[in-house]
């Protein structure tokens, strides 16, 4: 009911919007941006999955966001993404999500500067702003930046984004609400820390900040983020151990990835860390096995074989191969438990069709390897698959975006 | 961790990162053309292209910047640096143009390589008069 409502909503204000992509028309260049202006588009994927170890498969809607934006004038603007993730969300049962994953105001300071006030992404890593399915290769998004960048990764705050004259460089800084630490998880890293817009402590905060260099076939990026993860007040996190107050019991991620593309060649890399100095203080307050520090690394290749073929429509056949490394617990506390099987790496290999820009078939295999598992970690269920410590999983799907 | 030390690292931090950037920007820079427009009409002299083969052109009366990219000696293409989803400015960088607003990209041509823009670019009328080019602003 709820999602039907959503979407009804949708329905209706784009269809009272007037909305139209390009509604930058001929006769009004002069003034186009100061009148305004409504948009209304979004993205979605569903996928196949074997996994070859459990010998199931699965198939599911993973996501579909609805973008609807509207300009006030030239200088304010509202942008927000609405997501259903697994297709439905029914009172009382497990999964499924309906979810905003953006909703701030966007402010424009110049031509080329603006700030942002509400819920939004920070730029961090490369698929936490772009993460559309039509702009990344594979059926899931990298394993790097879903657990040690916990992408889609949003947090409300304010934020300044600007391109510098006369230079190829973007700059951006944000100062967001903080993590919550007492819902990291085992094997995610921070990942269920994120408040993500809902009930978000304001006590702790976090400031982050990113540098791109974009030149001619060369895209290059360093990003950062630090922050509180104890949002209580001082007295509860005093009988906890912990250190409260803005910046108190920290994080810092740092991040650096590299994009290179000529002709139908591309090849991109990422790196990133996260660092957690009191972590120990941490697992005895909460006793979730955090790491101090986590890292993941990946390169990729690609080729687009239709590049020289020229149509009417722009198409394009990729084919791509990933390796991606990551630890999510290289370095544990005193206190931690080691968790090998969070040691991992990825090959992730296939094709992704494009018949339109805005259209992706996409078929891949990733093939993955552990370490092995920690006895004192292993649950006792007997019905589950015995442990392997490499795995293959199979990706069919579709992605579109609009 | 000290609240001191930790200070001391961010700081470090965005030093480095700063510090990066301005190298960086010492290596490479971008031609742009600030200009006004006058009967709906931008007037751009061709030497403005000894350097490279795209300038940027800012006419202080129009919302938004203007790329004109030369093909070869006697054409020249203007598109505005608007993505066409949803009017968010674009960055180019000598060889497409990227939204980081949604991830559209465009190339050279103004046509959409990555989704979600749909439309291409809109293009200006540019013609060569002499030792000039005019963009027409319809």
């Amino acid at each position: 009911m709820k999602i039907k409502s959503i979407l009804q909503l949708f329905f209706l204000l784009s269809a009272f919007s007037g909305f139209a992509q390009n509604s930058t028309s001929e006769d009004s260049l002069l003034n186009s941006g100061k009148k305004p202006a409504t948009f209304v588009g979004g993205y979605g994927n569903f996928f196949y999955q074997y996994n070859s170890n459990e010998k199931v498969s699965e198939i599911n809607l993973e996501r579909v966001v609805l973008f609807l934006g509207h300009r006030f004038n030239d200088k304010f603007s509202f942008i927000s993404e609405i997501e259903v993730e697994d297709a439905k969300v029914s009172g009382g049962e497990e999964g499924g999500e309906i979810a905003f994953e953006q909703a701030y105001i966007k402010f424009n300071v110049s031509r080329n500067s603006y700030f942002t006030a509400g819920l939004f992404i920070p730029r961090i890593g490369i698929l936490n702003e772009n993460h559309l399915p039509n702009t990344f290769n594979g059926n899931e998004r990298t394993q790097v930046e879903t657990y040690i960048i916990p992408s889609t990764w949003r947090e409300l705050g304010i934020g300044f984004y600007t391109q510098l004259d006369a230079f190829p460089v973007d700059l951006s800084f944000a100062l967001l609400n903080g993590l919550n630490s007492s819902a990291f998880e085992h094997g995610k890293v921070i990942r269920g820390g994120r408040y993500e817009g809902r009930n978000a402590s304001a006590n702790n905060l976090a400031l982050t900040g990113a540098m791109q260099y974009n030149k001619n076939n060369f895209k290059f990026q360093l990003s950062a983020y630090a922050g509180g993860t104890v949002g209580i007040s001082s007295a509860a996190a005093d009988t906890l151990n912990l250190d409260s107050g803005p910046f108190g019991t920290p994080i810092l991620l740092a991040e650096i990835n590299a994009q290179y593309n000529i002709n139908a060649f591309t090849i991109k890399a990422l790196a990133a860390t996260i660092s957690i100095p009191d972590a120990e203080k941490i697992n005895n307050a909460f006793s979730n096995n955090t790491p101090n520090t986590a890292y993941g690394i990946y390169g990729e290749a690609s080729y687009d074989f239709l590049y020289n073929i020229k149509t009417e429509r722009k198409r394009s056949l990729l084919g791509f191969i990933r390796y991606e490394i990551m630890d999510m617990n290289s370095k544990i506390p005193p206190n931690g438990i080691n968790d090998p099987v969070l040691n991992q790496k990825h090959i992730i290999a296939g094709f992704c069709y494009l018949p339109i820009p805005n259209l992706a078939l996409k078929v891949d295999v990733r093939l993955s390897n552990t370490g092995d598992q920690n006895p004192v970690l292993t649950t006792t269920d007997p019905s589950a698959p015995a442990f392997k410590k490499d795995n293959s999983f199979v990706n069919l799907g579709i992605g579109f975006s609009f | 961790m000290e609240r001191r030390d930790f200070i001391i690292k961010g700081c470090s931090l965005c030093f480095g990162g700063t510090l990066i950037s301005v190298f960086l920007e010492s290596c490479q820079s971008i031609p742009i053309f600030k200009t006004i427009s006058q009967n709906k009409k931008i007037n751009i002299p061709l030497d403005q292209f000894r350097k490279n083969n795209f300038l940027i052109v800012r006419p202080e009366n129009v919302a938004y910047d203007i790329v004109v990219i030369k093909q070869n000696e006697t054409e020249y293409h203007s598109y505005v640096m608007l993505c066409t989803h949803a009017d968010n400015p674009l960055r180019f960088n000598g060889k497409k143009f990227y939204c980081s607003l949604h991830g559209s990209i465009f190339n050279n041509n103004g046509e959409v390589e990555k989704g979600p823009a749909e439309k291409p670019l809109l293009s200006l009328i540019t013609q060569l008069e002499n030792n000039s080019l005019t963009i027409k602003l319809f």
